[in-house]
């Protein structure tokens, strides 16, 4: 399986498709960067709190970047699940569509193997496209912006020290990272079943934009809690000022089991095909 | 190659079917390949050639039967390491984006790696060196058809299983490839199963053939032996051929004459061509020349198509 894992990382790193989703990345990290930057908030103000309390300081700094990066809903709700949906939707269905897979599955190499390789590579390109969205997103912001505290204000006040931030946003990192994790998993289930890498990408999506519709109809209440994008945002229960340790181990437990279980499903319907493309 | 298990086929199937929802692309196939045979699999399209080399692959699953390679399911990757099986299944694939030499060495990873030395000579035997360094996505239809036989060779197999190797090659890679295909039997023991429609390079090749029609094996054997009929077929090179044949149509024994431009072409009894040659010059016909036509893998081909002969051959062949 490492083998396989090793020659996929070897397969997506030769490919330009790869560069170019991360360029679509430091774009769009850069234009939020600038953005902040030319049309945002003074980078030291005063905010007036309730009462008499008036918060001051450098607000605009670069563990803030890297905050804003996640927590607008284009980056992590958007691109980058579209970005690795295309990936690992890809990783089967393309090679089905070319033909090598046939080639592949001739080796002497089982086709759980082969499979593991794949969605250990789709985890990591899902993994490696959200920690480098933070690199550049820190990276800019210091060249930007300086360092200095990160302050987040939701789901309450935290104030973090920068030495501390920059550990906790890592660590929110991760978090998001794993849940893109299960994002691919979706994706490479949807490849085995679907022999074109582009249905498989859209269907990742439409499923995510199916369930994000499904959070906002009170109907579906009862549902709500289980569906993954009620999970995509775990990484904010590291961003608080006391960890909620219940809600990030129900939250870690869900998005385990959407990176499982459609693997699961996936190596039962990969064993079982007949690979006649 | 075949020296650890000289018992055990290279390939065996048996009673061996595949069904893709109303369609019987193979059935009940019970075929076993020796180790050190090249194999010819004949058939028109759509017989089952390809599913069953997919079977024979681990990539099609059985609807029922089953298949061995040395002796090992096929459907066991294990089959495959340890018959250190190569593969050049329908079309070549490759990774565009690649070099060949990468292509190669990727594939060769997966069946436990091949240094420098080993690719170079796989690239050397199918007349890709120099090219090794450019994208696939450059190469034409012929030189992936080669890098395809060349990443069946990586490692060097025991058994090599290829379709169509000949699929877009020029007259020279034919050649090329026939002569690599027959070296690696001969200087190393490689057992070879090929599916071609090319008859003829079958013929030259191929120790054994099978023919596969609607998915049933039709004829099994080796091809002398499936060769040799009874009956003799000469051509008859005479000074007047539309009179010979006409003598000839009622000498008893002869099974047809037929005038073939200047000559007659003759089917009879291996025994009576001295006497049809005397009585010709007895009727004042001169021969001018008699030439034995043997009969071609084509011919038994194509009678097997028209359904004649079927059941007796398979079992000539067989015994």
């Amino acid at each position: 399986m490492l083998t396989v894992l090793r020659l996929e990382l070897n397969k997506l790193l030769a490919r330009r498709g790869t560069y170019a989703g991360l360029v679509v990345l430091a774009v769009l990290v850069g234009l939020f960067v600038w953005g902040t930057k030319v049309h945002g908030p003074p980078v030291s103000q005063h905010i007036p709190m309730s009462g008499e309390f008036v918060l001051g300081g450098k607000i605009l700094t670069a563990p803030m970047m890297a905050y804003i990066m996640l927590a607008v809903p284009v980056a992590i709700a958007v691109l980058i699940p579209l970005l690795v949906a295309t990936t690992a939707g890809g990783l089967v269905a393309a090679e089905a569509r070319d033909g090598t897979l046939r080639y592949l599955l001739t080796r002497p190499v089982s086709r759980l193997a082969v499979l593991g390789g794949k969605l250990l590579a789709g985890w990591a390109h899902a993994m490696g496209l959200t920690l480098l969205m933070g690199v550049l997103a820190v990276a800019a912001g210091y060249a930007v912006f300086g360092g200095g505290d990160l302050l987040v204000c939701e789901p309450t006040l935290a104030i973090f020290p920068e030495s501390k931030a920059l550990l906790h946003l890592l660590a929110a990192y991760l978090l998001a990272g794993t849940a893109m994790c299960a994002v691919a998993s979706i994706a490479l289930l949807l490849s085995v079943i679907c022999d074109n890498p582009l249905t498989a990408a859209g269907i990742t999506v439409a499923f995510l934009l199916v369930c994000a519709a499904l959070e906002v109809i009170p109907y579906f209440e009862w549902l709500q809690p289980h569906l993954l994008t009620a999970h995509l945002q775990l990484y904010k229960h590291v961003l608080t000022s006391t960890l909620p340790v219940e809600k990030l181990v129900r939250s870690l437990a869900y998005v385990g089991a959407y990176a499982t279980v459609p693997f699961i499903l996936a190596a039962y319907i990969f064993h079982r095909k007949d690979i006649v493309c | 190659m075949c020296q650890t298990m000289p018992e055990t086929p290279a390939i065996q199937t048996q009673n061996l079917s595949k069904r893709f929802g109303r369609i019987e692309a193979v059935s009940s196939l019970d075929l076993t390949v020796e180790c050190g045979e090249i194999f010819g699999f004949l058939g028109p399209n759509g017989a089952g050639k390809t599913t069953t080399i997919r079977m024979l692959m681990g990539l099609v699953r059985p609807s029922a039967g089953q298949a061995f390679i040395f002796g090992r399911p096929a459907s066991s990757p294990q089959a495959r390491a340890d018959g250190r099986v190569g593969a050049l299944v329908e079309t070549p694939a490759f990774y565009e984006y690649l070099s060949a030499r990468a292509n190669l060495a990727l594939f060769a990873e997966l069946s436990g790696g091949a240094d420098v030395k080993q690719i170079d000579t796989a690239l050397e035997q199918v007349g890709l060196r120099g090219r090794e360094r450019d994208k696939v996505r450059a190469y034409s239809h012929g030189m992936r058809q080669r890098l395809a036989l060349a990443q069946a060779l990586l490692p060097l197999p025991r058994l090599l299983v290829v379709d169509e190797p000949a699929l877009g090659l020029d007259p020279q890679g034919l050649a090329d490839v026939r002569k690599l295909l027959i070296d690696l039997n001969r200087q190393h023991g490689v057992t070879i199963f090929l599916s071609s429609h090319l008859l003829h390079e079958v013929e030259q090749m191929c120790t054994d053939v099978g023919v596969i029609i609607n998915g049933r094996l039709v004829a099994r054997g080796k091809v002398e032996q499936l060769l040799s009929q009874p009956e003799a077929k000469v051509e008859l090179r005479v000074d007047d051929a539309a009179r010979a044949a006409q003598e000839l149509a009622h000498v008893p024994g002869v099974i047809r004459a037929e005038v073939w431009g200047a000559s007659v072409s003759v089917v009879c009894p291996r025994g009576a061509i001295p006497d049809i040659n005397e009585l010709l010059v007895e009727r004042g016909i001169r021969v001018q020349a008699i030439k034995p036509c043997a009969p071609t893998l084509e011919e038994l081909y194509m009678q097997l198509m028209k359904g004649g002969e079927d059941a007796n051959r398979t079992e000539a062949g067989t015994e």
